[in-house]
Order: C-alpha cells, then structure tokens, then sequence
C-alpha cells in the first residue's frame, strides 16, 4: 500500500529551544483516516503545520527530522510549494482562512491557483453539493457558522486532493451541521482519500478511525490507551431545581428583535424567566438567534418591541459599570473579549471592579496562567484564552454570566472543569446562560433548557434537549452502521 | 443598477486621489477634487460603508482637537476659554480636506469592485505582482469584517464596563489592541491558507484592459483634477 504519509521528526518548534514537538513518528498509509487527539495548546495544529510544510517555510520555525508527504518533501522549498495539488486544509479557526467576499470566488480562487480548466463549472459543481449554490453570489459575511465551514470544505475538496486535513471540524457546528460533516467525512473514505482529523469531541470520529493518535507532553504516541480520558460525556443525571430561596433574575416578556426596519424578524414573542443559581442552556441550530438573545439578556441589544429585566433592572438603561454587576457576556471569540496588554493586567482590571486584591485572585489560579502572567492574552492558545475570558467573568462577580458556546475549543480536562466551576458557582447564587449545541453542556450543567426556532422560544426538559442534540448523530451512525 | 468598473482603472483612480490629497498646496484644486468625489464616494457607498463614514467623521473631530491645541495665529473667536487662532480654522479645512479625498477613493474603489476581478484585474491587466495584487484585493474583504469586529468589541466594552467609544488613549489602546490582535492573526492564518491552497503556484496570464463607460468617466474625472491641480 502507498504510504500517504510518513513522519520521523526529533522536534520541531516556532523557535529553537522552544520545542512544541519531539519524537514524532507516524505512518499513515493512503486510504486511512487518523483521528488526533490532545489537550489544548498541546500541539496539534503544529502538527498540521509541521507535515505540511509550513512551520519551517511559512512561520520561521525549525523541523529535525523527515516528513514524507506521498511523493514530496514538504520540508523543502521546492516540495512545499508543491503541497497543495496533494493536499485539502480546512484550518480549526475556518473563518479566518476565507480569502474572498463570495462562495463562488472562495471555491474559484483554489481552481485558478491550481489552473484547473473548467474551473467556474467544477466550482458551481462543488457549491451544488455543498448546498451553497444559491448563495454562490452572497456575501461571505451573511452566512452561517455552518455554511462558513461548509464553504472551507468546499474550497479545500474542489481540486480533488489526496489527503485532507480538518483541524477541528465540528467546532461551533450545531448537530445538523456535525452530521453533515459526518457525511463528508465518510464520502472521503468511500473514495479512498486519506484524512486527518484533530477534534476535542472525539466520540464522532472513534467508530470510523483506522488510527488514534495523542499528542500530550510534546510528543506523539499512537493508540488510545483510556478512551475516557479524551471522550467527556459523564451519565445524564439530571438534577431537581433549586427551590430554595428561588428569586427571578432575568424576566423576557414578549420579546421582539430585528437588526434593521427591513430586516425580518430574529425573535418574536420570546418570553422566557430564569432564577438565580440557575444553568440555563439556550439550544438551537447555527443561526438561529441564540446569540442575538444572550446579547439581549446582557444588555448589549435593545429589542424593538417587549420587556427585559436582569436583577429587576432595565439592561440598556443602566451604564456600563452598573450593568457590569448584573450580567457579562462572554464572547465565542475570545479575543474580542480582551482590553489590556498583559494577562496580569486583564486580571488586574477585573479585580478593581470586581472590588478584590489581585493577590487574593492569583492564590487559584492554575500554574500556566502564573507561568503567562507577562504575556499578551492574545498569545495564548484558544482554549487558554477562553478559560481566561471565565476567570475574568468570574473575578467581576456579576450576577448573570452569559456564555456564547462555551466548551467550544476546550479540551476533556477544561471542559470537566468549566462544569465543576458552573456548579460551584450556581450554588453560590451566580446564574449562567449557556448559549451552546454542546450535548455534554445539557447532560452535566443545565438545570433548564431553552430551544429557539424560527423565532420563537421554548421551554423543553432537559432529557428532550439532549434528545434534540443527539439524534441528528445518532440516526447517522444508525444510518452508516455498516 | 449595479455600476461596475474596471479593477484596474478603478485602482489607478484611487492611487491619483491618493498622491493628490498628499500632493495638492493650494486650496482650491483641493476642495474641487475632494467635493467632488466626496459626492460620488458618498452616492456610491453610504448605504454599505456607514461604518467608514462614521470613523471618517471621528477622525475630524481628533483633526478639530489637534487645530485648536497646535495652530498657531491670531486669535479669532474666543468662546469661554477657548481661543480659537486663524492657523486652527486654515489647519482644519485643509487636514479635513485632504483626508475625505482619500477617504472617498476609498469608498469609490470599495464600492465599484470586488476582491475577485480586483485580483484577476491588477496580475493581468496591470502586470502588478500576485502577491501585491492578492494583498489590495483583500483589504477589500476585510473592510466588511473590521466592521463585524468593531462592533463585537464595542460590545465586549460595554458588558465589561467600559466606554464603547474610545475617548481617552487609555480608552484607544484598550480598544485597537484586539483590533490588532484580531488583524494579525487574520493576516497570519489567511496567508497559511492561501499558500496551502496554491497561491504560489498560481500562474498570471497577461491580457489587455477593457474599458466600459465608467472606465472612460473615470479617467476623464483623474484627467480633470490632474490638470486643475497643475492650472491653478
């Protein structure tokens, strides 16, 4: 069989004595699929760069050893340049690879690089597929968070590669959008394509790996000794509610919403009422108004028609500071969240007005936050810099904690922890807003459960909402069994 | 009607814009060129760059401060306090005017094109280099998500407490760093993308300029200011 990849690196970095990689050795041959697992920061992506090529070529950093990408070396100036006719990347941050303002010039972009001939035919082929035809001539920006990656998929497939990479594929993907990539995915092993894949939710991909792979302690060892240890999904006990001391805090009465007069309508009559120390999770699929509804919770959005309360306050009159101690919104993104130049500074801050010692807050903080202190947040890793946005929510104390996709980009370890804090914190009165498509978010965390559709808002239990989230996955791999 | 012109033309016209609004001493070809195409700038692209015209009337405000506390000058208007000196009202009109002819080649340009024929346009029919050509047609496509960003972080601002409109440089430090931040990692990750989906293999072939109507209009639009800025 012809080996799709092989790799036999001793270490490799972004700057010597600095290594992210050692003793890396892997084989992969055509036609496999490689599942990579680890936890946040642990390297993963650097893998992906590593065997592409682009960490020593692109980003100064330095590869001892040899990697062989089918018939090229990629480490080499003239093999690098010849990667991408062997390979397709969808990148874990998938936004931020869309070079063009329409589907159509993303996915003719590749095309016209390559010279493939026919390339507007083969491109309207590709969007008809991917279920973007209609929207080929859009703007970019108007799409879902599932079509955005949809459209990746799109762009790194429609010149037929050998080998695709997806770091992270099902990141930030509602249900729907995880068993469309299911299907992707099992397509490119139909057709005998070779795939690698990183995902923090590993559960999808175990059933369809020829191999697993851990990268953890800088280095690369194959098989999964303790699946558990990568797979966070505890057993559903669903708690009772809080009866005791009950008091409402966030009070939605006939809410409406839209962005503009011409706009149609994103919320109509959402109604909802939330208690303190409550987890409530806002389930929904990708676009569907859950952000647009936690922003209105925080304050941040005025609705067109209908009532808002948090802690017996209206959100858009109060000012900032005073706002601040009712609710905070913690952003999907984390790095809009920051607004100092070092993680000392940031925590700094929210100490001041949160009315604490920075000192009595650095007492529990884990070791790599003391180890990053000096440094800008926006040099940490993504799941770093989302469990530091929870730290600096939690140190300004404000009443209603509103999270955007929480356990999107953590790993097994953070997420089992950010449930801990959840609980911890509901007991000491703080509620939490949980706006997600996470099943583990509902299984571990929410004590309520909210469902958006087409506008409207309603309360489900929490073993439905499971159910909501699950079966799309579950009717697949029911449906591909064999 | 959708207008459309040339990406190259189109580029040319802004350029000439450009190296007017650095190059114009006099005043008057100034305010003609800058009127001018203030006017088509602001017919063109109001509806879709409100958030460029926003940030276009907040640096004239920073332009008002900077007058009033450097220009130099009799003294013309007292209000209160407040002196305001002959060299502080000149200042103003000419900083002002030099930065809206820019800040109309930009909204010209942004609103007749987009990145796709940008790129196609200035490797084929300009001969500029891909990476220079991939490197404009982009700046086109991060115009719409700057705006998404700025308004994510003013939003971040308020729920943390803060002003969503910088005022002080503290306020402006806070609120360009994730700017920044957001912008380099963009750069960074776009640029990995583009290589790994072969811009470097990408192949330019030379073809000749065509020219519609508005193309003709344009140039004939830079020919007029060229020459009115040499006459007067």
């Amino acid at each position: 069989m012809q080996k799709a990849l092989q790799v036999d690196v001793e270490e490799a970095g972004y700057e010597f004595g600095k290594l992210i990689l050692r003793n890396v050795h892997l084989t992969l041959e055509k036609g496999e699929l490689l599942l990579l697992l680890g936890p946040t920061g642990s390297g993963k992506s650097t893998f992906i760069l590593m065997i592409t090529g682009v960490l020593n070529n692109l980003l100064y950093g330095y590869v001892k050893g040899t990697v062989r990408l089918f018939d090229i070396n990629p480490l080499e100036p003239e093999g690098f340049r010849q990667v991408p006719r062997y390979i397709g990347v969808v990148l874990q941050s998938h936004e931020l690879q869309i070079a063009m303002q329409t589907p159509l010039d993303e996915v003719l972009f590749t095309l016209e690089n390559l010279g493939v001939e026919n390339a507007f035919e083969k491109a309207k082929r590709v969007l008809d597929k991917y279920g973007l035809l209609d929207k080929a001539e859009v703007d970019v920006e108007t799409l879902s968070g599932g079509e955005k990656k949809r459209l990746c998929l799109a762009s790194s497939i429609v010149h037929e590669p050998e080998l695709f990479i997806l770091d992270e594929p099902t990141a930030n993907l509602d249900p729907w959008g995880e068993r469309e990539i299911l299907n992707y995915v099992l397509e490119l092993r139909r057709r005998g394509k070779t795939v690698i894949i990183t995902e923090h939710k590993p559960r999808y991909f175990l059933k369809i790996a020829d191999k697993i792979a851990v990268i953890e302690n800088h280095t690369l060892r194959l098989g999964l000794k303790n699946s558990k240890d990568f797979i966070y999904s505890a057993t559903v006990s669903l708690k009772k509610r809080r009866e005791k001391e009950r008091r409402e805090i966030v009070r939605l009465e006939k809410v409406k919403f839209r962005y503009c007069s011409e706009c149609s309508l994103v919320l109509r009559d959402t109604s909802l009422q939330v208690f303190n120390g409550e987890n409530v999770a806002i389930i929904g699929p990708n676009g569907s108004g859950k952000t647009t509804l936690g922003k209105i919770i925080s304050g941040l959005l005025k609705p067109i028609d209908g009532e808002v309360r948090i802690a017996g306050a209206v959100p858009w009159q109060l000012k900032p500071r005073e706002l601040l101690k009712k609710v905070i919104y913690i952003p999907q993104e984390p790095n809009y969240f920051f607004v100092r130049n070092t993680v000392e500074e940031e925590l700094k801050l929210a100490a001041e007005y949160g009315s604490l010692k920075l000192e009595d807050v650095v007492k529990n903080l884990e070791s790599w936050i003391l180890d990053k202190m000096n440094e800008s947040p926006y040099r940490l890793s993504y799941g770093q810099k989302k469990w530091l946005t929870y730290i600096i929510a939690r140190i300004y104390g404000s009443k209603v904690v509103v999270f955007d996709e929480p356990t999107a980009g953590l790993d097994f370890q953070l997420v089992k922890k950010f449930f801990t804090w959840l609980k911890e914190e509901g007991r000491t009165g703080v509620t939490s807003i949980l706006l997600t498509h996470d099943v583990r978010v509902l299984e571990n965390a929410a004590d309520r459960v909210f469902i958006i559709e087409n506008g409207e808002v309603k309360e489900v239990s929490v073993r439905e909402g499971i159910e909501i989230l699950r079966k799309p996955v579950e009717e697949w791999f029911y449906e591909n069994q064999s | 009607m959708k207008i459309k012109a040339n990406p190259s033309i189109l580029f040319l016209y802004g350029l000439t814009l450009t190296i007017l609004a650095f190059t114009l001493r006099k005043l008057n070809p100034l305010a003609f060129s800058s009127l001018l195409n203030l006017s088509i700038g602001l017919v063109l692209g109001f509806r879709k760059y409100r958030f460029l015209i926003a940030a276009f009337l907040l640096s004239l405000v920073g332009v008002a401060v900077n007058a009033l506390i450097f220009a130099g000058g009799e003294p013309v208007y007292h209000i209160g306090c407040l002196v305001i000196r002959s060299g502080a009202i000149t200042g103003f009109i000419e900083v002002s005017l030099r930065l809206a002819l820019m800040f109309s080649a930009t909204l010209i340009f942004s609103s007749l094109t987009n990145p796709r024929d940008l790129l196609r346009s200035l490797e084929s029919e300009l001969g500029l280099p891909k990476q220079v050509s991939f490197t404009v047609s982009l700046s086109l496509r991060l115009l719409k998500i700057f705006e998404t960003d700025i308004r994510e972080i003013q939003a971040v601002r308020k729920s943390r407490g803060l002003r969503t409109t910088p005022i002080t440089p503290s306020d402006w430090d806070s609120f360009l760093s994730p700017l920044l931040s957001l912008g380099l990692e963009r750069g960074r990750w776009i640029g990995i993308a583009t290589e790994l989906r072969g811009f470097s293999l990408r192949k330019v072939k030379k073809t000749c300029l065509k020219l519609g109507f508005v193309d003709f209009l344009l140039l004939t639009l830079m020919l007029i200011q060229v020459l009115a800025s040499l006459l007067f």
